[in-house]
């Protein structure tokens, strides 16, 4: 009797203490879910203000004419001259960033002693988190003059200008990924180097490098995504003329600036309105691409380098 | 105007303590939507609501009363190094349209003119396009050209100006008329006409603007969402009292009337 | 003809040695100059901004279209956004890391949610700003309006709304950091756990967590750091030039009165407020010292929130490799 009532009692403990414990993973799961639930509301909704733009102004419109006037009596809403006037602030920014980022990528990993890479590297990854405005303020202050005066050029603010500040976020970013690319490079691929008597740079060149290549590429990429779609920097810094050029020293405006300089001071529901949230859909699906591409990338280069391990 | 209408917050709240008002600042296409949107009680702004504005307001259930509340003189300005004191109507348009690139033209140095101007939907782009780009001969209006730079607020294009040899800008007065890294223009309205200033050694020309003589000025506006009532009728009729319209002339605008 | 070979080789190598000492001393110099501008930038910061803050500035209300006066103001919206927004941000994060790390399977959800965290963490600021106002301020703001028929209380920008959409650009940071320090934990300890007949639940809750703390705070401070500069999503989410009155609501409790922060209103915020200074003062040069007081403010605060975050990083790489050596 008393072995049976015990049985029963044990059962219906375990019963419960499932049921609680697959109430708790639901309860996780849902929060897991919280993400997915954004990202999907994030492309209906911006997609849903899009089509309203589509059906308000016109596909044709956005890529006929190469013009940005949206307050026109005669609007022309060209998406052309914003995508060249960010083209040309990310491209010279990842050029920039990406020679300087891996070179000290490189060194931090390679180079430098432990001593000092435990007091450079936090260093720059606090860089890293410096507020844009802060850059912007400073580019805008000090490096305009500066940089108008070097490159003798007409417009103060411009496109290389923008670069410029923009190469300052991503540096960080691109050297702590090529850092973390180099050092995953199983170290026996040195020793057997050293052991040929390769020089050290050669080493580096021919053998480290060539292994992390695509954790490199991939932080390259990322960078590029990352000044594709800064805002601060370049509202600040590029001087906002939607003007088709391919000159760095003339003015530019990116579309995040459009979207910045113009979102709240434009009546809701107007085609203005909409055509800014068409920009934004196109830089949602422009960055979304890019960082799947560099996804890919990483996760090729992970099981690259397991297969090595 | 979002310097003036902190100033105005600010004596307001000095006879009125138990109200208090808060100010979001921006272009006056910042003002517009946030009343047009419901967002804002008042819009200090420095222009008139356009038509469809006003029509975007009313399907928004805001019904836009205005009120004139001083008055801005548009001031053109060069860097100090540059040759040119006096510009006429016809020339800014030639200038401020893309047809004239060079300084050069105009009997300055041999350089291209750098234009400067405001995020297209300030009050102050529609203003000047509306009173010096007007329309073509087809009716067409005008635009400013594309490599025109849009900056953020006057202040910064004065500083873009102090700064740029080559550079060209407008904005309110009051922003320019303290700065001695700027040059404020003389305007004439045709070759033949007398050139006036905005600005006489440091100090706004107030009679010039007042009376019309200096041709670039324009009304600033208070909008709000039906007749004013309690605190917003407070806050207008401060702002149109001796003590507002003194704070109106401390911040270099103009006041409707002369004291 | 060996002794030649030979000869050629050591002169191969000593050319070879010059050469390749001279491109290490490159790469050397190279990093060496980045460093130096990211130093000079600090210095600028630091001896531009250093002389005009006193208490006054730290606590004082903007006057004289703020060009006088101080920061008060800002500060506290800085700090009211955030603590909303971590409010907001932090339970989801880490309840979300939990799943990942020790519930999940290698199954389409689990693919589903990591790349989704991915992919939200790559989304520019200023698109989920964009999203923010529809969203949040037009969407979801207005309909609590209309439901409860408060008028324009919840359908304008306001601190909720800010918090809100930063909590949606923080999340992913605190997911991939907390998850990190999750999956660091020794699965040892998971096993010694539940050998001993605790629930999956009581394992996390009494295992799991306590170990990860400080993982999860870098996590944390991490997500915060970053929400206070972004400038780009908050410009339009309630972002006031200028406010005499803190963001407050009192609770009324009768006898005493509780100043709670109130989410339906405007607020200042630094970084918006050095983007204005910038570009909107009557005068640039004149407020030249309050800018770059402000900017120190907010730079300090980003940097010691940062440089507490690499601290804990490290103290708990340094719990898990003791962890790791003893067994």
């Amino acid at each position: 009797m008393t072995k049976k009532y015990h049985s029963f009692y044990a059962k219906k403990r375990t019963f419960k203490s499932t049921l609680v414990e697959k109430a708790v993973k639901y309860f996780f799961f849902l929060n897991g879910m919280i993400s997915v639930l954004f990202l999907v509301l994030i492309f209906l909704f911006l997609f849903r203000e899009a089509f309203s733009a589509i059906s308000n102004i016109g596909i044709n419109e956005f890529f006929k004419n190469v013009e940005w006037y949206p307050t026109s009596e005669d609007s022309r809403y060209s998406i052309i001259p914003l995508i060249l006037g960010t083209l040309l602030t990310a491209i010279p920014a990842t050029i920039i960033s990406s020679f300087l980022g891996i070179i000290l990528g490189i060194y931090l990993s390679e180079i430098a002693s432990g001593r000092t890479r435990e007091i450079i590297k936090p260093f720059i990854e606090i860089f890293a988190g410096l507020p844009t405005v802060v850059i912007g303020f400073l580019i805008l202050a000090v490096g305009s003059t500066f940089f108008q005066e070097l490159f003798n050029a007409g417009t103060r603010l411009n496109a290389l200008l923008a670069a410029f500040g923009l190469s300052i976020i991503l540096i960080p970013t691109i050297s702590s990924l090529t850092e973390d690319a180099l050092r995953a490079v199983p170290n026996n691929l040195r020793m057997a180097s050293y052991a040929l008597g390769i020089s050290k740079f050669a080493m580096i060149k021919n053998v480290v490098i060539p292994a992390a290549i695509s954790g490199v590429s991939a932080g390259i990429i990322l960078g590029f995504g990352r000044a594709i779609g800064e805002t601060m920097i370049v509202l600040m810094a590029s001087g906002n003329a939607a003007e088709l050029t391919l000159n760095l020293l003339h003015s530019v405006r990116t579309i995040t600036a459009t979207i910045a300089g113009e979102l709240g001071e434009v009546a809701i529901g107007s085609p203005h309105y909409y055509s800014l949230f068409f920009i934004g859909t196109f830089l949602l699906i422009i960055t979304f691409i890019i960082n799947l591409i560099s996804e890919l990338i990483i996760e090729r280069m992970r099981k690259k380098l397991k297969k090595m391990n | 105007m979002v310097n003036l209408t902190l100033r105005w917050a600010e004596g307001f709240m000095e006879e009125h303590p138990e109200i208090s008002v808060q100010v979001t600042g921006g272009g006056s296409g910042t003002g517009i939507a946030s009343l047009i949107n419901g967002t804002s009680s008042i819009a200090n702004i420095s222009r008139e609501l356009k038509p469809n504005e006003i029509d975007y307001a009313k399907q928004n259930g805001v019904n836009p009363i205005q009120h004139i509340v001083a008055l801005d003189g548009i001031a053109v300005i060069v860097n100090p190094n540059n040759n040119i004191d006096t510009i006429s109507f016809s020339l800014l348009k030639d200038i401020y349209s893309g047809k004239i690139k060079n300084w050069k033209s105009i009997n300055g140095n041999d350089a291209n003119i750098v234009l400067y101007g405001r995020e297209n939907s300030s009050g102050t782009y529609e203003y000047f396009r509306q009173s010096i780009l007007n329309r073509d001969e087809s009716g067409r209006q005008i635009d400013f050209p594309a490599n025109m730079q849009s900056l953020q607020g006057t202040a910064s294009l004065a500083e873009a100006v102090s700064k740029d040899k080559n550079g060209i800008g407008f904005g309110g007065v009051g922003y320019f008329a303290l700065r001695n890294d700027i040059k404020v223009v003389s305007i004439k309205i045709s070759n033949e006409a007398n050139a006036i200033s905005p600005v006489v050694n440091n100090a706004i020309n107030y009679d010039a603007i007042r009376n019309g003589s200096y041709p670039l000025s324009r009304y600033l506006y208070s909008y709000t969402n039906g007749i004013p009532q309690g605190n917003e009728k407070y806050y207008i009729d401060f702002i149109l009292s001796p003590k507002g319209q003194q704070i109106v002339e401390s911040m270099e605008y103009i006041p409707l009337k002369k004291n | 003809m060996e002794n030649r070979f030979k000869g050629n080789i050591k002169k191969e190598n000593s050319s070879n040695s010059i050469i390749d000492n001279l491109l290490i001393g490159g790469i050397r110099i190279i990093s060496f100059s980045v460093i130096i501008i990211f130093i000079l930038i600090l210095g600028k910061i630091f001896y531009e901004g250093i002389g005009v803050i006193n208490w006054n500035f730290l606590t004082g209300i903007p006057k004289s279209d703020i060009s006088k006066g101080g920061i008060g103001p800002a500060i506290f919206g800085t700090m009211a956004v955030s603590i909303i927004m971590l409010i907001l941000a932090v339970p989801v994060g880490i309840f979300s890391a939990i799943y990942i790390s020790e519930f999940a399977k290698d199954t389409f959800w689990l693919r589903l949610i990591r790349a989704s965290v991915n992919s939200l963490a790559g989304v520019p600021s200023i698109v989920i700003g964009l999203f923010g106002f529809g969203f949040f301020v037009l969407f979801i703001g207005k309909s609590i309006d209309n439901i409860l028929q408060t008028g324009m209380l919840f359908g304008q920008p306001a601190i909720i709304w800010a918090s809100a959409t930063l909590a949606v650009l923080v999340l992913p940071t605190i997911i991939v950091t907390t998850t990190e320090a999750l999956n660091s934990i020794p699965l040892t300890f998971r096993q010694a756990s539940l050998g001993l007949g605790a629930s999956k639940w009581q394992t996390i809750r009494y295992i799991i967590l306590p170990q990860a703390r400080p993982g999860i705070l870098t996590g944390v401070i991490l997500a915060l750091s970053r929400s206070i500069g972004e400038t780009a999503p908050i410009m339009f989410l309630g972002c006031a030039f200028f406010l005499p009155n803190l963001p407050l609501a009192y609770l009324d409790l009768s006898f005493v009165q509780i100043p709670i922060i109130n989410p339906a209103d405007q607020f200042m915020h630094l970084a918006y407020h050095i983007f204005i200074l910038a570009t909107q003062s009557s005068n640039p040069t004149l407020t030249a010292p309050f800018q770059y007081g402000t900017t120190l403010v907010l730079v300090l605060i980003t940097l010691l929130l940062n440089l507490t975050a690499i601290i804990f990083r490290f103290r708990f790489r340094k719990i898990i490799e003791v962890v790791n050596r003893n067994q």
